[in-house]
């Protein structure tokens, strides 16, 4: 019962490692990314209606480049949701490992 | 009551499912490993576009060869996305890039090929989100996991 209850602690230490390393850190990462897109579109918005308030565009390549813009905010949510599965892929192997190597650790 | 010990024979099979259990995780991904082949021709089709994309003020004619030879890479990169298996993500971003009704490459594109040239205000603007689009490519790509390195013969 002893090597049973060592051999949870260990898995147990070895998966919340891997949470933080894994999952948490994509979340903020994540937020990170989502947060520098929106800044971005901003500023290149302002931009743009600038160009056109002075001539430099014309009312329809504003409209290119705004729709431009959502295509570009399509391809960031894929890759947002791409990276998510990687991260839980992976964080699904880590605890496989986790057990093994747990196992290994109390009974070998 | 006295409890059982395993026998040899137990223990052993107990490795066994265990490690069979890992074999069997590793292969259940939900996304594709990350391809070499796949993030060098992204790369390599962005410097393409970029440069390609500063020459959209000159008649579209003089350069209609390198136009073709572009969509030609570009389609080679989205074939090979399609081609692999879980990967339709990527597939779908390669999509949005290269169709040209889309407002990215493909549809920068095909509005030189209609207009004949395209102004440097406009080409700076959308050079800047083009080169993003490839980069949400590049990013989902180097993110994926990699394939676990071969074991030396």
């Amino acid at each position: 019962m002893a090597d049973f209850n060592a051999f949870v602690g260990e898995v147990r230490t070895q998966v919340s490692q891997l949470a933080q390393n894994t999952l948490s850190e994509f979340r903020t990462a994540a937020l990170a990314d989502a947060n520098a897109f929106l800044n971005q579109a901003q500023a290149d918005l302002k931009l743009w209606t600038t160009q056109l308030a002075q001539g430099l565009l014309k009312q329809d390549e504003f409209e290119d480049l705004v729709k431009g813009e959502k295509d570009l905010a399509e391809m960031n949510a894929l890759k947002t949701a791409g990276l998510a599965q990687a991260r839980l892929d992976a964080f699904v192997t880590g605890v496989i490992n986790a057990v093994i190597s747990a196992a290994f650790k109390t009974y070998l | 009551m006295r409890r059982r010990r395993r026998t040899a024979v137990e223990k052993g099979g107990l490795w066994v499912a265990l490690a069979l259990a890992a074999w069997v995780a590793q292969g259940c991904s939900t996304i594709a490993l990350y391809s070499e082949a796949a993030y060098r021709q992204a790369t390599a089709a962005k410097a393409e576009a970029l440069i390609l994309m500063g020459k959209a003020n000159e008649p579209f004619d003089q350069h209609r060869a390198e136009v073709d030879a572009l969509r030609l890479d570009v389609e080679k990169a989205y074939e090979y996305a399609k081609g692999e298996p879980k990967n339709t993500l990527s597939t779908r971003q390669w999509e949005i890039l290269k169709d040209p009704k889309g407002n990215l490459l493909g549809g920068f594109l095909a509005r030189w090929q209609k207009e004949g040239t395209i102004s440097l205000t406009f080409i700076e603007d959308k050079r800047d989100q083009v080169s993003r689009a490839f980069d949400e490519i590049t990013g989902l790509e180097t993110g994926k996991n990699k394939p676990a390195a071969p074991k030396n013969p």
